[in-house]
């Protein structure tokens, strides 16, 4: 699904005396199949500007087109209720996503609403489990009474579960411990690539999350996008990034500072690949 | 007076419901006063209960809790324990309970009998320190996630507590914002004297610590310096940890024959060991 963000602007509030301009003269091209990275500080318009792509937030100014429908100021959020199938949203707390009696409802509540059957979605409560590393015995209890991780993981799950083509991941991996962190962004990676028309757009503070798992970044500061394009591209300004209040993934830095000419290439921003640049840089250069 | 312990927990042994399973199994531990521990583990593995207990919010099943010598189970004791320890939650809305930001981080402080004039001096204090100047007369609900964050931060910082508890208190904020807390949380330690315990998932946030604990499943499985734990791949990985990525690189570095010295151990200092090696070749 191709997503189509023109001169986009919210105010929150609008017209009240708490208006708050949140972002402003947003343009977005996502073709489908992309991996998407938003990184900005915070505050910066991040969780806004996602909010519109499953139609939770209606534009207050300009226009955005998701697949075949194309959203304007003033339209009612009703009748962009069949967005939420397609565009799958995992929210920045987890808390505001779950509702359900036990964990297993939970999940089940996007496939029971979209018509699956009781076997079908049985079978997919099943497997998002374990795609996100839920123990079975969690199932029966309730979503409230787990721990931050655990709660992550459920809603993760019931996003999943209703199988969207694109997913809105906001901060999906906070709360993670380190081996869950990887282990779902490693997953996230291998679902997009399951399906040539599937597209993620992740929001995350983790520079390195960012440089690994998405194809285009999309740097936004104080409500408007001011960078854009592939993590090599973006990182090759650091002073720029610094304007945003960002910095480059640690790897970048360290090699930028060891060779200042920035001949360098990373893939993974891994330490062992880290490693090896910085072993050839030593050796006095050497081909790439 | 001599210092007394901080925080000791002794054989604690905790279950949400009867007949649950346990998620503390008769775990013991001590912090002292002044210490900076970092408390990391695998999701569930009871960080967040162990904190819950520390503060009185919970009370053990078996064995007892200690707060500066007070015991949590005593209902005497629980309100002091309240004022010494102040725990920022891992969910900011669990925190949230006034229609601004200012009232919001004034609250805690209006019923512990400290004057107005300080009171506001304190509010403005921790409203600047926590990087939220320009927003005291926003809603806290509505602000960004991050934003949150530093608000329920704010809210203990006013407090002045001697034992800060930070439960994942940081895991929405940019880089920077990450730093700037924790630095500030580093004035209040040397400064202060404040006993800083932070429960995080953060590699190099641990790495800033005096001293990490890891928890599996209840039990603590390692408990030392980070530069010794870190080592331990197995405990690492069977409590769902890596290796923050400087202490990778090292090793990475080393197997390529690149050896940087034991005592660089800042990002910075590698970076120059690693210049000097350059000009060298
Ligand atoms: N419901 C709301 N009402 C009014 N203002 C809001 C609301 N939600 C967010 N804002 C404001 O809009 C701006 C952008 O917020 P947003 O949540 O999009 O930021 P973000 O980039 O997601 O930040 P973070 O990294 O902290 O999650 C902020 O200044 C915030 O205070
Ligand atoms: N309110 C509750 N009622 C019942 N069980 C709970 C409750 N809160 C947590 N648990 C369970 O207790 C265990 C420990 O949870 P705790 O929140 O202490 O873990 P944690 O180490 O803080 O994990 P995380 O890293 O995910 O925050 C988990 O198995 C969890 O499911
Ligand atoms: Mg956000
Ligand atoms: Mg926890």
């Amino acid at each position: 699904m191709q997503i189509k963000a023109q001169n986009l602007g919210f105010t929150y509030g609008e017209g009240t005396p708490f208006e708050k301009k949140a972002v402003s003269g947003i343009d977005v091209d996502i073709p489908p199949g992309s991996r998407i990275a938003v990184v900005g500080h915070t505050g910066s318009g991040k969780s806004t500007l996602v909010q519109h792509l499953n139609g939770l937030l209606v534009p207050t100014e300009g226009t955005l087109t998701v697949g075949e429908t194309t959203i304007r100021p003033g339209m009612k959020q009703k009748v962009l209720h069949h967005l939420r199938r397609t565009v799958g949203m995992v929210f920045q707390y987890p808390e505001h996503q779950l509702f359900e009696e036990t964990v297993e409802k939970d999940i089940a509540f996007a496939p029971n609403n979209f018509g699956a059957g009781e076997k079908e979605t049985a079978e997919r409560v099943r497997r998002a489990a374990e795609a996100v590393g839920l123990d079975e015995s969690l199932l029966s209890r309730s979503p409230f009474e787990l721990s931050g991780g655990q709660m992550r993981r459920v809603a993760i799950a019931g996003v999943l579960a209703g199988h969207p083509d694109v997913l809105i991941l906001d901060e999906p991996a906070a709360g993670l411990d380190p081996k869950g962190r990887r282990a779902m962004m490693e997953m996230f990676s291998r679902w997009q690539q399951e399906q040539p028309f599937r597209s993620y757009i992740l929001v995350t503070h983790h520079m390195e999350d960012a440089a690994k798992y998405a194809d285009y970044l999309y740097v936004m500061n104080a409500g408007s996008i001011v960078m854009e394009g592939t993590p090599a591209e973006v990182f090759q300004s650091p002073a720029r990034l610094k304007e945003a209040r960002l910095d480059v993934p640690a790897a970048v830095r360290i090699l930028t500072e060891i060779d200042g000419s920035g001949s360098f290439s990373l893939n993974t921003y891994e330490a062992d690949e880290t490693a090896d640049e910085i072993a050839r840089i030593l050796r006095g250069g050497g081909p790439l | 007076m001599a210092e007394e312990t901080a925080v000791q927990v002794n054989n604690v042994t905790y279950r949400y419901a009867e007949g649950a399973p346990s998620v503390l199994s008769g775990l013991s531990l001590k912090v002292e006063q002044n210490e900076w521990v970092a408390i990391t583990g695998h999701n569930g593995s009871g960080k967040s209960t162990l904190a819950r207990l520390i503060n009185g919010l919970l009370l053990p099943e078996h064995g007892d809790i200690l707060v500066q010598g007070l015991n949590s189970a005593s209902e005497d004791d629980k309100v002091h324990i309240r004022r010494k320890v102040g725990m920022v939650f891992q969910n900011p809305d669990n925190q949230i309970v006034a229609p601004t930001v200012q009232d919001d981080v004034a609250f805690g402080l209006e019923n512990t009998g400290v004057d107005p004039q300080t009171m506001e001096k304190r509010v403005a204090w921790a409203i600047k320190a926590a990087g939220l100047a320009g927003l005291e007369h926003a809603e806290p609900h509505n602000l960004s996630g991050g934003q949150k964050q530093r608000v329920a931060i704010a809210g203990i910082l006013a407090l002045k507590p001697d034992i800060l508890v930070l439960d994942e208190a940081t895991s929405m904020l940019d880089p920077l914002g990450k730093k700037e807390v924790m630095s500030l949380a580093g004035r209040l330690h040397k400064e202060e004297n404040v006993t800083v315990i932070s429960i995080t998932h953060d590699l190099e946030e641990v790495l800033r610590a005096d001293r990490m604990i890891v928890m599996n499943q209840g039990v603590v499985t390692a408990d030392g310096k980070p530069d010794d734990v870190f080592r331990e791949k197995e405990i690492l990985d069977r409590a769902g940890l890596e290796q923050p990525f400087s202490v990778r690189l090292r090793e990475e570095l080393a197997r390529r024959e690149v050896v940087i010295p034991e005592n660089a151990v800042s990002e910075k200092a590698m970076v120059s060991a690693l210049c000097r090696l350059k000009h060298k070749t």
